[in-house]
């Protein structure tokens, strides 16, 4: 029931692979690596806020990856047909706004299961896109297109503080706005949600056109990092999504998520490839690693075997 | 007391909207190709379905109990691997291998039983991280390359011979459907799982032995993956660590089409099996009418929303209810229906589209079936648009389809349906010898010309082999041409595609050689895949240059990442050279930057006319048994070297000539 | 008469897909009033109830609320008119806080955007104190017992500030001390002119405190008297159309040899110490003690689903008992207090849940044989008079009380030696409640011994040979029929004579 139990077994299972890091390498936490990682896992990160908003109701979505590269393929497009960059990169978010609304609309309203929902979307969106570009890269774009016309640093700039402020407001939001409560109600009594007046349905709606959102928006800020956009991006993104949000502690039977162990679940497993590599550690071993220390980090989660008796029946 | 020795299968409204939709999607294959409604087709969808089936057959009741096991795809290619290398390394008996096997597979799904079922750990989390932890001990203990191939027949019978023609996996899944129905539907054991589903804690209470149960489904979720391995690798003839890639998702997929519910207590087996057979006959009966394998995508996608929600307009309107249950079935078959007219009209709309142009031309027009390795990567993209232009000179039907990425089985299967629908002519990009090499021989059986290109299946297998370059020589060019750049010594590192890819494990082979041979001061700092992905390219090129500032060269070896790594130069200003395999197109910008000085390629748009243009001739008879030259139309006189057709040395690409090059 | 009516509804259907609950009820509530609706287990109070919060829809008939006539009537609008309701079946949401299940349920529509942690805490704390009970409002919902999810219920039915407040078994598993605290704010809602609708099978309590009382049977209204004109075995009459004989059947048995006993049983984890006590064949132990003085806790310990390293001595043997399988295996039964988490699976059948412990007796080589079993709960669903068409019908389709005789005959059906019941008679009608007391004491008579835990101290009394008093997670003293009163106990329970205890009897 404790999630700081999961979130403290990460924080050790971070600090011991930076230790490590510290040890035995030079050069992972200079300032370039330090950006480069952060560059390079943004779009995780960002799509986890969304997807742990998406669990803590109690459903998941798997077509993050296929909404990430549509947007990615819309953004491309309009910057090459000469519309404006930011003005295609809120379409992009639009449209990435408007297939999460889609699988919004399918599971709250049609009340299809979410992972049924999503799967559809998933594989009905990445093929219609495949069909439609037929894997031909998007190319010619203007000038003013990488990093926004902005110097690189600017750039990065611009997306820590969008990542702090979307993980930071997401988190207060779900502490303290009634909108926020109301994520987690539903999650955890969907029912009990319904009796006390909260609109579980537009709940449920809401965070996958958040998540629409931000697997658009994700996209965006991914593909001004370079001059040409392939057409497949995302290809098993929502699985790095799924696996860093459960690492992180949430439950899938919702109502239980905590944005501190989103983040350290997105960190733990963004750092271990780049880590493995930095490490020297051959790249035929890198999944069986990776798997291990996943293990290792939700090993923790024994210790609340030994207390859950405890919490279930003494007062606190 | 009658009503009790029925049997206790009743259908949901998901299954008779399954039930519905499958007659449909039979009726209507049939009517449209011939080929569909045949024994042999039949049989062959069954056997294709079969090692999905079993995953699916053993995900069902964890997912009844509210569990969930992503591992059993990783678990198939570590099964596989192990049978493999026991067999052909340590040099057991195949039986002895075969017990080895068996018994890493139990292992697979003991560690998860361990971990769910005695340690209390989530199980999405836990078979994540076992999902990537097998996958990783098979790509480690075969560094990701070893394929084993050359069974004896006797084995390779269980996945490729007959019996009564039915093929004998077939049996291999009913036996453990049977005993999986009779576990789940008429034991104890059953009744317990299914509470356990709706409310672990409460069966605890009733003193069902929950753990002991979990961890029997999982070990035995295991203990099956072990078996769909060792039937998959009979059935490719191959082993091989990326073998059973995303096949858990498809198990899913099917299992909860079928009415079973991930939060647990809800489903059944014969949804399951539903489920699958929708699945696999509308992916047979879409090859069949040759419809793009992405329309089969779309089309998946979409039936699978429109059966749930035919379903759920059950309870949509209660007021409805009692003249909804009496038409319930009717309009779930009308519904079912419309869902797959739909489905047909896209289909013909895209044939129609497709066959117009010469349709009123004649009696038949030859059809020539090429399949590319994947169809979204460039390369083969733009081969197409050379196969299609000798389509229009030749006047012949193009099919042009393959898997939408790397897949051996998927090659396998659209071999059988183009042979059931009767080309003239088949001409594969080969993903893996050993596995596609039976289904070859078997087209050249039934009379259609068979040749290969991009890379060569068993020789017997094919009429020609399209030898655009060879791997060696296209390994040797990017050594030379990387020795060029290092001034012959220097450490240099490759970015590679996806470590189990043929293609790239074979050229990076020949690099390895040739740069012992010729240049003993070049240093192989590492390897790192980028999995055909730009961005992971990227990031694997930035982390080259901070842990290895020595190298000075990075060869790429597949077309997204050569400019991902090319942009990673850019981005960090270091000197680095990058050179490497790709298309012109989308190297252009960085070649004129400088950050890529020489990109090596075969003219694949005249590969592509050569596949259309060779598998006409072929098919026509019009290349005489001992030829030595072929006129391949605006290709001029190709020379032919026994039974390959040489189309020429590899292209190299830089400055100088890119921009007269439009591919 | 009353002269103001809040509430007002006639001819009252609803059926559920082939079971008409309700066949025409009728029914008004007067300001200032407690108005019972009492009726055997099924009869439709709940079924009511709900319909009057807007949870349910009726098929036919009409409703009024505060002169407004009702048509589409949704959980929000009732709030807006005032209705608010203690369920009988608790609906929190788990994993938040006891403050936030309070506050979500009275913040809804007002204003603003933002969470005020502070007031919430405040809210809550405030409300818990006006209903008598110390509950932190930090804790997880998830992590209270029955009786304090009934509690936190009962505090958010306050704290609406309602007119209309329907209360639907308010009292199944509250000990004597939280029910006099209730009836205290009952007392205060009368004068400030709330209507309240009160359902309990205790009929004692229907006495005290109904103004009038309302009889359904079969889902329709029999008689509405003014509660100073039936007794109650009038009362008993009309509710189940036959007069009961007597209360508490309790016959004495000659006892065995001692089937259970634990010295010193310590059990950290739950807070268990120093308990010590012994059951012999054909003996009914009570437990009585306030809510969370640790009952509830030593029957999971006995029963393996706590693991715990004091010995526990069957019929003489030391046994360590690991889990709930391996009890029954040596003859042990429990029925726990939460039925709808732990006592029954909701969605599935009666048979099924009736033959769940026992699976071994109706399966041959693993086999479940389907006709034996449904025979089996055919078998018990005519024997304890469970309201259903038949034995396969979901457990979550019948009424509270109806579940809890479910519950009761998983455990029949494994034939135990020794048999923990916890709370086996919450919100079972009396005339079932006799049924299940007649159902114990066949048992004890066939050489069963019995660990019987309830909150009601006339079960308590009327039932046992012995009563063993908790306080604070140990057993506080023992004593014997004769020598037992209620102020006994309660002093036991307290520590100390109870001031309220005292006051009332005095009065
Ligand atoms: N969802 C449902 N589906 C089918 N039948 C139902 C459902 N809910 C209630 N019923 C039936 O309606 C009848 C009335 O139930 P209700 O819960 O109102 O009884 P009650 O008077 O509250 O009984 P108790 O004293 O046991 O709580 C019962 O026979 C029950 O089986
Ligand atoms: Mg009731």
């Amino acid at each position: 029931m404790n999630p700081r139990i999961r979130e403290a077994g990460l924080l050790l299972t971070i600090v011991a692979l930076m230790l490590l890091l510290a040890w035995r390498t030079t050069g992972f936490f200079s300032a370039a690596n330090l950006t480069d990682l952060f560059l390079a896992n943004m779009p995780v990160m960002m799509i986890a806020v969304g997807m742990m908003m998406v669990i803590l109701t109690g459903e998941i979505d798997i077509s993050v990856g296929s909404i990430f590269a549509i947007s990615s393929v819309v953004m491309g497009k309009c910057a090459s047909t000469g519309v404006p960059i930011w003005l295609s990169g809120l379409i992009a978010c639009a449209v990435g706004v408007l297939l999460g609304a889609l699988n919004g609309r399918l599971i709250a309203y049609v009340r299809i299961p979410s992972i049924v929902a999503t799967l559809a979307t998933m594989v009905a969106l990445r093929d219609g896109l495949r069909w439609y570009t037929q894997g031909s890269w998007i190319q010619g774009l203007p000038a003013g297109f990488q990093w926004f016309g902005m110097s690189q640093s600017g750039f990065t700039g611009l997306c820590v503080v969008a990542v702090v402020l979307i993980t930071g407001l997401t988190a207060l939001g779900l502490r303290n706005l009634r909108m926020g409560r109301a994520i987690v109600a539903t999650g955890s009594n969907r029912m009990a949600a319904c009796a006390a007046g909260i609109d579980a349905r537009r709940v449920v709606f809401g965070v996958f056109a958040v998540t629409g959102g931000l697997a658009g928006l994700s996209a965006v800020l991914n593909s001004v990092r370079f001059n040409q956009i392939p057409s497949n991006s995302g290809l098993g993104l929502e699985l790095k999504v799924i696996a860093a949000v459960a690492v992180g502690g949430a439950a899938i039977t919702g109502g239980s998520a905590t944005m501190t162990g989103t983040v350290l679940g997105v960190i733990l497993l963004s750092c271990i490839g780049s880590a493995l590599t930095f490490l020297g550690i051959n790249a035929y071993w890198e999944k069986a690693i990776q798997g291990g220390i996943i293990l290792i980090a939700v090993a923790a989660d024994t210790l609340k075997l030994q207390r859950r008796d405890h919490a279930k029946t003494l007062p606190a | 007391m009658q009503r009790h020795f029925r049997p206790k299968l009743r259908l949901t409204g998901i299954q008779w909207a399954l039930v519905a939709a499958l007659l449909l999607e039979v009726i209507l294959f049939s009517i449209e190709s011939p080929a569909f409604l045949t024994w042999v087709n039949l049989m062959e969808i069954l056997r294709f379905s079969v090692e999905l089936g079993l995953l699916a057959v053993a995900l069902t009741p964890i997912l009844i109990t509210g569990g969930i096991d992503l591992s059993v795809g990783s678990t198939v290619g570590l099964v596989a691997v192990t049978f493999g290398m026991a067999w052909q390394h340590l040099h057991l008996p195949l039986l002895g291998a075969l017990a080895l096997a068996l018994l890493v597979g139990c292992l697979c799904g003991a560690v998860n039983a361990l971990l769910i079922a005695y340690l209390d750990l989530p199980a999405l989390i836990i078979t994540l991280g076992t999902y990537s932890l097998y996958r990783g001990i098979a790509e480690g203990i075969t560094r990701a390359s070893v394929s084993v191939t050359g069974y004896p027949s006797g084995f390779l019978l269980l996945g490729q011979g007959y019996f009564w023609s039915i093929p004998i996996q077939v049996f291999v899944f009913l036996f453990l459907l049977v005993f999986y129905a009779v576990l789940l539907h008429r034991s104890k054991i059953g009744r317990a799982l299914y509470a356990i589903g709706f409310n672990a804690e409460g069966a605890r209470y009733a003193g069902l032995p929950v753990r002991r149960y979990l961890a029997l489904i999982y070990l035995l979720s295991g203990a099956v993956s072990g078996v769909a391995a060792i039937v998959y690798v009979s059935h490719l003839g191959l082993a091989k660590s990326d073998l059973g890639t995303g096949f858990e998702l498809q198990a899913i997929t099917a299992i909860v089409i079928g009415g079973t519910s991930v939060f647990g207590g809800r489903g059944n087996l014969f949804g399951s099996v539903l489920g699958l057979l929708f699945l696999c006959v509308l992916q047979n009966g879409l090859h069949l009418l040759a419809a793009p394998s992405e329309a089969t995508g779309v089309l998946t996608g979409m039936l699978l929303i429109a059966v749930v929600a035919t379903d759920l307009l059950n309870d949509k309107r209660p007021a409805l209810s009692e003249r909804w249950m009496r038409w319930k079935k009717p309009l779930l078959v009308a519904a079912g229906a419309v869902v797959v007219v739909l489905a047909v009209v896209l289909v013909g709309l895209e044939r129609s589209s497709r066959s117009e142009a010469g349709a009123a031309s004649g009696p038949r027009r030859p059809v020539i079936a090429v399949m590319p390795k994947a169809k979204g990567d460039p390369y083969f993209i733009s081969a197409r648009a050379g196969a299609e232009q000798a389509a229009k000179e030749l006047g012949v039907d193009l099919i042009w389809d393959g898997p939408t990425s790397l897949d051996a089985s998927m090659q396998n299967e659209l071999v059988e349906s183009w042979i059931t629908r009767g080309v003239d002519a088949i001409v594969v990009a080969v993903e893996n010898k050993g596995s596609i090499s039976t289904v070859l021989r078997k087209a050249r059986q039934h009379h259609i010309a068979v040749l290969t290109w991009d890379a060569d299946a068993e020789p017997d297998a094919r009429d020609y082999f399209l030898n655009q370059a060879t791997p060696e020589a296209i390994a040797n060019t990017l050594a030379d041409e990387g020795a060029r750049l290092l001034n012959g010594k220097g450490q240099f590192a490759i970015v590679t595609g996806a470590l189990s890819a043929e293609n790239q494990n074979q050229w990076i082979a020949f690099i390895k050689a040739r740069v012992a041979e010729r240049y003993p001061q070049m240093k192989l700092a590492t390897v790192l895949p980028s999995d055909d992905d730009r961005d992971k390219a990227f990031s694997q090129t930035q982390n080259i240059m901070k842990v290895y500032p020595d190298v000075k060269l990075v060869i790429a070896i597949s077309a997204p990442a050569v400019p991902g790594a090319a942009e990673a130069v850019q981005q960090s200003g270091g000197r680095v050279d990058v050179i490497g395999l790709s298309l012109p197109t989308i190297c252009r910008p960085y070649i004129h930057s400088g950050v890529v000085q020489t990109i090596v390629l075969w003219n694949t748009r005249d590969l592509g006319y050569l596949t259309v243009y060779a598998g006409w001739l072929t098919s026509q008879k019009k290349i005489a048994p001992n030829a030595t030259t072929v006129s391949a139309g605006r290709l001029g006189s190709l020379e032919i070297k026994g039974s390959e057709i040489i189309l020429g040395r590899p292209m190299i690409i830089n400055k100088g000539n890119i921009d007269r090059l439009d591919f | 008469m009353p002269t103001n009516l809040l509430l007002r509804a006639s001819a009252i259907t609803k059926s559920f897909a082939g079971v008409h609950a309700l066949k025409g009820v009728s029914f008004e509530l007067a300001e200032g009033e407690v108005h019972a609706l009492v009726g055997e287990n099924g009869a439709g109070k709940s079924t009511f109830t709900r319909i009057v919060t807007g949870a349910l829809k009726a098929d036919s008939g009409e409703l009024e609320i505060c002169g407004q006539k009702i048509a589409h009537h949704s959980p929000q609008q009732a709030r807006a008119l005032g209705v608010a309701a203690i369920h009988q079946q608790p609906l929190l949401f788990p994993h938040l806080t006891v403050a936030e299940n309070i506050a979500l349920s009275l913040e809804n529509g007002e204003p603003g955007w933002s969470v005020n942690w502070k007031r919430r805490y405040e809210q809550a704390r405030e409300l818990l104190h006006r209903v008598g009970v110390d509950l932190d409002p930090k804790r997880l919902a998830g992590s209270l017992s029955m009786a304090e999810q009934q509690i936190v219920e009962i505090a958010k039915a306050i704290g609406a500030q309602a007119k209309i407040l329907l209360m639907d078994e308010p009292t199944a598993l509250l000990t004597d001390r939280e029910v006099d605290q209730l009836f205290r704010l009952i007392g205060q809602f009368r004068q400030e002119g709330v209507g309240m609708v009160y359902i309990s099978h205790r009929l004692e309590e229907i006495q005290k405190i109904a103004d009038r009382i309302t009889v359904l049977r079969d889902g329709r209204t029999i008689a509405c008297k003014d509660a100073a004109d039936v007794d109650r075995g009038g009362l008993i009459e009309l509710m189940v159309g036959r007069s009961l004989a007597s209360i508490f059947p309790k016959r004495d048995v000659t006892l065995g040899e001692t089937a259970l006993e634990v010295r010193n049983l310590n059990n950290p984890r739950l807070g268990l110490h120093d308990i010590s006590f012994s059951v012999k064949r054909g003996e009914i132990l009570g437990m009585a003690g306030l809510v969370g003085s640790g009952r509830t806790e030593l029957a999971r310990t006995l029963f393996g689903l706590s693991s715990c390293s004091s010995p526990i001595y069957l019929n003489g043997k030391p046994v360590r008992i690991g889990s709930p399988a391996q009890a029954i295996g040596m003859g042990m039964g429990y029925l726990p207090e939460d039925r709808r988490q732990h006592g029954l699976i909701l969605e599935m059948q009666l048979d099924e849940n009736i033959s769940m412990a026992s699976l071994n007796e109706v399966s041959r080589w693993g086999m479940v044989q389907r006709g034996k079993e449904a025979r089996q709960g055919e078998e018990y669903v005519r024997e304890l008079r469970i309201k259903a068409n038949t034995a396969s019908v979901a457990a979550q389709t019948l009424s509270g009380g109806n579940q809890q005789k479910v519950a009761l005959a998983r455990w029949l059906a494994i034939h135990p030696q020794i048999m923990i019941l916890d709370e086996p008679t919450q919100g079972v009608d009396v005339g079932s409640k006799s049924e299940i007391h007649e159902l114990i004491v066949q048992m004890a008579e066939r050489g069963v011994a019995i660990l019987l835990i309830s909150s009601e101290l006339p079960e308590v009394l009327g039932m046992c040979d012995r009563i063993a008093v908790f306080r604070d997670r140990t057993i506080a003293g023992t004593l014997l029929r004769d020598e037992a009163t209620q102020a006994g106990i309660m002093a036991l329970a307290f520590g100390h004579a109870d001031p309220l205890l005292q006051e009332a009897e005095q009065a």
